[in-house]
């Protein structure tokens, strides 16, 4: 019997849980294979074989699977020699599943949900092939082949799923250095120019290249064809699932959340709907460039890179949108009436109700009987009056835009007032207005700001609401000792030192030292604090990392205590009979192993929407 | 130009410290002086207590054109503590002191006159009974026995200062300790009284948050959306300071004297606790966060079963997981033990 060694654990919070989770979905020996790649490197099926003590034929239909599952490169040499290495994005498809596959089922139906569960089990697949099964005996298309063909469409369109090219199975960095050898050797040397400009010149090139490769295959005559005057999926295409088209959706949510906390429910919705718009002609989050190693090193370079593509979005008006785009993709379900007050929320109510009407007054006759004249004019002065005495209302609009509340729910002055609102009403700018009426989100500035405000939540949650003040207050003076923290947030100096205390265990303050005497003696030294976010967000990130492999493991574990019942209720007599052919206390057992798996995956996932903030974004 | 006459000029202080030959019954009161110094005093008395006056003005109040004969008039005042001489700059000046003030300090010794007047001298700020020590000279137990016998008759008072509350400050027994000294209003006989910061930061809060969601306090009425209503972005009416200062002291809400620095200091207090937010480019304008009026329980009444917004749950709920509705409560199963806890910092403690 082979087992997964402890240095899987041990040897980083990321190892712990990719070996988890690769235990669960493929087995034990793929786990092994993983943890050996991790631990070093690049290897080739022999060295793996070594290393992990497996024979070298189990290693090799190990590897075939983790390779069909996207979850390991492979690159072969000069010397035709395979290296095999560890590919997380597979990995990371498996730890986001349920959340992906409940996200499509959301957003299309539950067929399109059963299609990328599919492909996310099968790794890739050849869109004939899985078709196939919609045929009938006679290889005739049936009403649901069209259907599914539909499906296919549409999800590949709105980037779901990818063509799966051969560079996807080989690591970026030996793409480039492979495509960066060759064009240096295109470039002679000459006594003219240095070596240094060389070379630059030969990165440059490659770039170019490597940029080329990755974008290759992708015009629409590679990717689609026309039958019967409808446009369906190539036959042949391979595809697999685009996992940072996911992570674009989860940044999206991220800041929906954000935005829901910051200024509100309808405002949130608002915003969903703008993110929907340009979510998926946003930039990936991780950028090829920066992921070669030695290319980008200075972190000035890399952040021009990052806002030289965000900018160039916004310049092709990629990712810019205005309120109308954004009716189009708002929930029915949202109301946005009367949510932005303007001064009539001050006045008295009989005046809202009577609206554009203008007031009804009643005149007696002498008769007895009475009729009703409008006071139309003299409603509007009073109105003006009123305003100009109030000190406390306020024009509706700049603009000159009036609210027309009772109409349209979704109308254009309404949503372009939650726009305004995101832009300029909290210190946080979820939007720019790159134009008037034209909006563009700041994605890289606003990352820096969903980061902060989670990790200080987190702590909130975690060390309480003193821990809290004294973070966000150490950020504000950057270096402090306790008794200035103690005077700015009004604590007393022990509380202070009890949760600065607390916070440096969880890593989110450090101490500075400044010794005031020549021995350094700690009690003439005098300690300042500060808080370093790199530092802070790495830890918490890796601690929830770890916690979530805990939990892997822990449903394992308990899983492993009762295998008998589970094993019993695998074989096929049983399915279907559970009833009559289990015992009551057996029932019971299992209805609690359900809900305490689901509990757990639960928290699994609540930690893993925590730690995509710090890990991903 | 002073006369060089004056330099003769001794005060009782120094004359002590230097001639043991003036014994305390030396010292005379006020009504053992000339008439004239009588009368320079009484002029002198006329002005603030802390007015200065140099010879000139003093020779002229007298009507004395000699320096020699205003030396002895002023020796005179000096002796009898009713006129305390200081310097500023180059220039010799003359404070006059009240007859009470003159007497008190005759009654006491050489030794006393010596603590008490560097305990008078510190001012609202008050002194260590080290610092009197080594600025007086004297032995300790000399320093001690001054300052039992200054307290006893109520000349003198010991202080707590809040920066250093294990030291012993004295200071004059009809003086108010300086801020410093006291800390200000956040402090309670020494201690911060963080019952009555909290009680503010709540008032203030609740000030802020209902100009800023107004409708957040009140019934849901037809003409605002319950799920939410936001001013618009351009929306001016938020509090500053003076407003903020004004509700407090308009609604007494404390006897204790708040300057604006005080509340300045209390909402900043409130944005590190994310209840406040200074509205863009302004220093002194803030408005509450949403999350704050979220977090004091608005909306959720709301969701309650029976309620007429309960179909309004998909626009107020969730359905992804967000650390921001931490309010929301995760229903533990009764049987799931400690087995399925984890802990964030298991990961440095495995």
């Amino acid at each position: 019997m082979v087992a997964l060694s402890s240095s899987a654990k041990t040897q980083s919070p990321k190892s712990f849980l990719y070996t988890s989770i690769a235990r669960t979905h493929v087995g034990t020996i793929a786990s092994i294979v993983i943890s050996t790649l991790i631990s070093h490197g690049k290897l080739t099926a022999h060295e793996i074989s070594n290393r992990s003590q497996l024979p070298i034929k189990t290693v090799k239909s190990a590897l075939v699977s983790l390779i069909q599952l996207n979850c390991i490169y492979y690159w072969s040499d000069e010397r035709k020699a395979v290296h095999y290495s560890f590919n997380e994005r597979g990995l990371l498809v498996f730890v986001h599943s349920g959340d992906i596959i409940n996200c499509i089922n959301k957003l299309y139906d539950a067929e399109s949900a059963e299609i990328i569960q599919n492909i996310i089990q099968m790794g890739h697949v050849r869109v004939s092939d899985y078709l196939a099964q919609y045929q009938d005996d006679k290889s005739e298309k049936t009403k649901l082949y069209f259907e599914q063909q539909t499906r296919f469409f549409k999800l590949f369109a709105d980037g779901w799923l990818q063509k799966l090219q051969p560079f996807h199975y080989s690591p970026i960095n030996d793409l480039w250095s492979k495509l960066y050898q060759e064009t240096l050797k295109q470039i002679p040397r000459n006594s003219t120019t240095s070596e240094v400009k060389r070379v630059n010149e030969a990165k440059e090139k490659t770039k170019v290249k490597l940029s080329d490769m990755l974008e290759s295959g992708q015009e629409s005559k590679d990717l689609y064809e026309m039958d019967g005057g409808l446009k369906i999926l190539r036959n042949s295409l391979v595809i697999s699932f685009d996992l940072s088209r996911f992570e674009k959706h989860l940044r999206s949510r991220a800041l929906v959340n954000f935005s829901k906390s910051k200024i509100g429910s309808l405002t949130s919705k608002v915003y969903e709907a703008a993110l929907s718009t340009i979510e998926q002609k946003t930039a990936d989050l991780s950028q090829n460039f920066l992921e070669i190693s030695g290319l980008i090193s200075d972190p000035e370079e890399a952040r021009l890179l990052i806002h030289s593509v965000e900018n160039k979005l916004v310049d092709q008006k990629q990712t810019t949108f205005q309120a109308r785009d954004v009716a189009r993709f708002l929930d029915n379900e949202v109301d946005l009436r009367n949510s932005i007050l303007t001064h009539n929320f001050l006045k008295p109510q009989k005046r809202v109700n009577s609206g554009g009407n203008g007031a009804q007054k009643k005149i007696k006759l002498e008769d007895g009987g009475s009729f009703v004249v409008k006071e139309e004019n003299n409603e509007n002065e009073n109105e003006n009056e009123d305003e100009n005495e109030n000190d406390n209302s306020f024009n509706t609009m700049a603009s000159g835009d009036s609210f027309d509340n009772s109409d349209d729910k979704h109308s254009h002055s309404l949503i372009l007032s939650h726009l305004k609102l995101l832009t300029s009403s909290t210190p946080v700018n979820f939007l720019i207005e790159v134009s008037p009426g034209v909006f563009t989100v700041p994605l890289t500035s606003l990352m820096q700001e969903l980061k902060q405000h989670n990790f200080d939540n987190i702590i909130k949650t975690t060390l309480g609401i003193d821990a809290f003040k004294i973070l966000r207050c150490l950020r504000m003076l950057k270096l402090a000792d306790e008794k200035t923290i103690a005077e700015k947030i009004l604590l007393k100096e022990k509380t202070v030192r009890n949760e600065v205390c607390k916070l440096i265990n969880l890593n989110a303050v450090e101490i500075q030292e400044i010794p005031k005497s020549a021995d350094r003696a700690a009690s003439k030294t005098f300690y300042l604090f500060r808080h370093k976010r790199y530092i802070s967000y790495l830890f918490l990130s890796n601690s929830l990392i770890y916690n979530m492999g805990e939990i892997l493991n822990n449903i394992e574990s308990f899983k492993s205590d009762h295998k008998i019942l589970l094993e019993k209720c695998e074989r096929e007599d049983v399915k279907g009979n559970e009833d009559q052919l289990l015992l009551d206390s057996e029932l019971k057992t299992l209805r609690k192993l359900q809900s305490r798996e689901i509990n757990n995956m639960g928290k699994f996932n609540r930690l893993k929407s925590l730690n995509d903030i710090f890990g991903l974004f | 130009m002073l006369p060089t006459s004056f330099f003769l000029l001794i005060s009782p202080v120094q004359s002590l410290t230097y001639s043991s030959s003036l014994a305390p019954s030396s010292l005379v009161c006020k009504m053992n002086v000339s008439e004239n110094a009588q009368k320079l005093h009484s002029k002198m008395l006329e002005y603030a207590p802390s007015h200065l006056f140099d010879q000139e003005q003093l020779q002229e109040m007298v009507n004395i054109t000699s320096p020699v004969e205003f030396m002895t008039l002023a020796q005179e005042l000096v002796n009898s503590n009713l006129v305390k001489l200081m310097k500023q700059g180059d220039i010799l000046k003359f404070q006059a002191k009240a007859v009470a003030e003159a007497n008190k300090i005759s009654a006491m010794s050489n030794d006393e006159v010596m603590v008490y007047s560097y305990i008078e001298a510190s001012g609202r700020e008050g002194i260590w009974t080290k610092t009197i020590r080594a600025k007086t000279n004297l032995h300790q137990h000399v320093v001690l026995k001054c300052l039992k016998s200054l307290e006893s008759q109520r000349f003198i008072k010991s202080i707590k200062s809040v920066k250093n509350p294990t030291r012993k400050i004295y200071m004059l027994y009809n003086l108010q300790p300086s801020i410093e000294v006291t800390g200000g209003p956040w402090f309670t006989d020494n201690e911060l009284d963080t019952e009555f910061i909290d009680s503010l930061l709540t008032v203030i809060w609740r000030y802020i948050a209902s100009k800023t969601f107004p409708y957040a306090f009140q019934p849901p009425s037809s003409n605002v959306n319950v799920v939410q209503s936001s001013y618009p972005a351009n929306h001016t009416g938020y509090v500053n300071l003076d407003a903020a200062m004004e509700f407090i002291t308009s609604n007494k809400i404390t006897n204790i004297e708040l300057g604006i620095g005080d509340i300045r200091s209390l909402c900043e207090v409130l944005v590190y606790d994310d209840k406040l937010e200074l509205i863009n480019g302004t220093m002194d304008t803030y408005k509450a966060t949403w999350q704050s009026v979220l977090e004091a329980g608005y909306g959720r009444s709301y969701l309650e079963e029976g309620s007429k917004y309960a179909d309004m749950k998909s626009v107020f709920e969730n359905p992804s997981f967000s650390i921001f509705e931490n309010n929301s409560v995760v229903v533990q199963e009764e049987d799931e033990g400690a087995e399925d806890m984890v802990y964030l910092d298991s990961w440095i403690h495995q």
